[in-house]
């Protein structure tokens, strides 16, 4: 038992596509080829794709930043994996992305961010909805909330 | 108006209780102590209930009982034929922790508004006299207290605020150029201007009400002669007149100055960068107060300006109630002693509708016993003891 937990733990890393927790590199998810390649849902840590895969409403891909912007801790763009994002939309294949990160300010800061970084290249950046409680967690929130997010997400335009 | 009361209070290392329980008078509650026997402490915590903060110190390590790790505040409220419990738990280098009935709170916003509360102190003074900054936290903390919407915002507020001067740190450190700059700055941006324009619309909704009830108390206190004005002070929009009896056209939206502080902060970039924070928005703003004209803080005699914050804060009641629909508890602390008779007795009219009030003295002589109904209390060694009727 306690050795079979330490091998389990070597085994655990990141997928070296969305950044996700995983066991086998690629990750199951990044693997299947049954899902859809053209939307990215993008997520601040592993724990959110664990929700959102819950509803089953989700078909698409994901992309794990490992956190949101916070200058106050020290974490900028470059502490987090947009990076890897932008390379996995070099080939033109994904139209959407949709931004997940949680309604904290940090969180809406970092989609703002990547609405400014992605807009310039074609690629329809959505935001999903307001649904969750303020100051909730995709963590926190039940399934049929984040269906309704999911459903209720909207485009998030800049203007200069 | 259903009367809002605390019933009982339990305070576990606040201040100077290490261990305190009281069944509180529904009515009246008479605190007499001598100088450093706890009566405002007392008062602090009581005001926390409503506020979810002290009064006095922005910090919540403060109110820990020296030498101790945290303190706990439980209190039984009744609302009309309702009962509700409220717990407060802080411990140094923690987030404080609230429940209601039991029940665990995320937000303070989900339990400020089940009662409020309205302190008077010798401090209140300062209210006329201090810094820009004193006057903010008063006015936004009240406001906090009746409308939890503007909790959230200022909060939200003061969270981007925060973030964004350290943005504005680095790049001043780093001496960025002015590109590099608006890309860091713009997700902060578009957030602080957003919840500035509420913060902004909320406070001006407030102040309008309360400045008017400020206006006429004043009137009532110092005669026809004395028109007290208010304004609101805004380091993106100007001056907006609080008391002007011809209301003139249609005030700005929250739209208007969310494009207002947008336009102000480009301005001011360069400013910015030069500086590393933030050099403009709600949390630079102020409310003036002037006597015919005049400004009070540099021209008010003393008994002007104490008038002018003892209206302020007899207005506060009357706001809380048309607000709420129903009456803040009043908390006196040590106030009889200082004011001359028609202000008192101005302030003991406010005491006649049987709304719960604590009251603090240091000599039973400075209050008019006789006519005031209600539980003497003994402050001593951390003992709050009933004084039996001595009649
Ligand atoms: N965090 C704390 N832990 C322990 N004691 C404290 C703490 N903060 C303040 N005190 C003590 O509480 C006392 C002051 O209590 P308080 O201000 O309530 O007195 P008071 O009865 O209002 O006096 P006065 O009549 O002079 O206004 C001080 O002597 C101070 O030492
Ligand atoms: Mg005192
Ligand atoms: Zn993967």
């Amino acid at each position: 038992m306690a050795r079979s937990l330490v091998e389990a733990k070597q085994r655990v890393q990141h997928c070296s596509i969305c950044g996700n927790l995983t066991d086998a590199d690629p990750c199951e998810i990044c693997g299947d080829e049954d899902r859809d390649c053209s939307t990215i849902c993008v997520l601040g840590d592993s724990s959110d794709v664990v929700a959102m895969e819950k509803t089953r409403e989700y078909h698409g891909r994901y992309h794990v930043l490992g956190g949101v912007l916070s200058p106050m801790d020290g974490i900028g763009p470059e502490e987090l994996r947009i990076g890897e994002l932008l390379e996995r939309l070099r080939d033109g294949k994904v139209r959407e992305v949709i931004v997940a990160t949680d309604p904290t300010v940090e969180g809406e800061a970092t989609a703002l961010y990547l609405a400014r970084l992605l807009n310039p290249l074609g690629i329809k950046v959505t935001r999903i909805a307001r649904g969750l409680p303020e100051g909730g967690d995709l963590d926190y929130a039940d399934d049929a909330t984040l269906v309704r997010a999911l459903e209720g997400r909207r485009v998030m335009e800049t203007d200069s | 108006m259903e009367d809002v009361f605390v019933r009982k209070l339990y305070l576990k290392n606040y201040r100077s209780y290490p261990d305190l329980y009281l069944a509180l008078d529904p009515g009246l509650n008479i605190l007499v102590g001598a100088n450093a026997a706890g009566k405002t402490n007392l008062l602090e915590a009581i005001y926390y209930l409503a506020a979810a903060r002290s009064p006095r110190s922005p910090r919540d390590v403060e109110l820990i009982h020296w030498g101790q790790e945290g303190f706990y505040i439980k209190a039984l409220v009744t609302d009309g034929q309702v009962e509700h419990t409220l717990e407060f738990g802080f411990r140094s280098g923690r987030k404080k922790s609230i429940r209601m009935d039991g029940v665990p709170q995320e937000r303070v916003s989900n339990i400020v508004g089940l009662i409020n509360a309205v302190i008077f102190s010798p401090d209140d003074l300062s209210l006329i006299k201090g810094r820009p900054d004193i006057r903010r936290r008063f006015f936004d903390g009240e406001i906090g207290q009746v409308n939890p919407r503007f909790l959230s915002f200022h909060q939200r507020y003061y969270r981007i605020l925060m973030q964004r001067n350290d943005v504005l740190k680095r790049l001043r450190r780093n001496r960025a150029v002015p590109e590099d700059a608006l890309v860091q700055l713009q997700p902060w941006d578009e957030q602080l201007v957003q919840a500035g324009g509420e913060l902004i619309v909320m406070r001006l909704d407030a102040l309008r009400q309360w400045g008017a009830l400020t206006q006429a108390t004043y009137r009532e206190l110092s005669g026809p002669e004395e028109e007290l004005d208010l304004a609101y002070e805004s380091s993106v929009g100007g001056s907006q007149a609080l008391t002007s009896r011809s209301p003139s056209t249609e005030p700005p939206t929250v739209v208007d100055w969310q494009a207002a502080f947008k336009d102000a902060l480009e301005r001011a970039r360069e400013t910015e960068l030069e500086r590393g924070h933030t050099v403009i928005g709600p949390h630079r703003d102020d409310v003036r107060l002037t006597l015919n004209g005049h400004d009070l803080k540099e021209y008010g005699s003393q008994g002007q300006q104490r008038s002018a914050a003892l209206a302020i804060k007899i207005a506060e009641v009357e706001w809380m109630r048309l607000e709420t629909r129903r009456s803040p508890v009043l908390l006196l602390d040590d106030v009889m002693s200082e004011l001359d008779i028609s202000r008192s007795q101005r302030l003991a009219q406010l005491l006649d509708r049987g709304t719960q009030t604590i009251l603090t003295c240091t000599d039973l002589a400075d209050v008019d016993y006789d006519v005031l109904e209600g539980t003497l209390w003994r402050v001593q060694n951390g003992e709050v003891i009933p004084v039996v009727e001595r009649k």
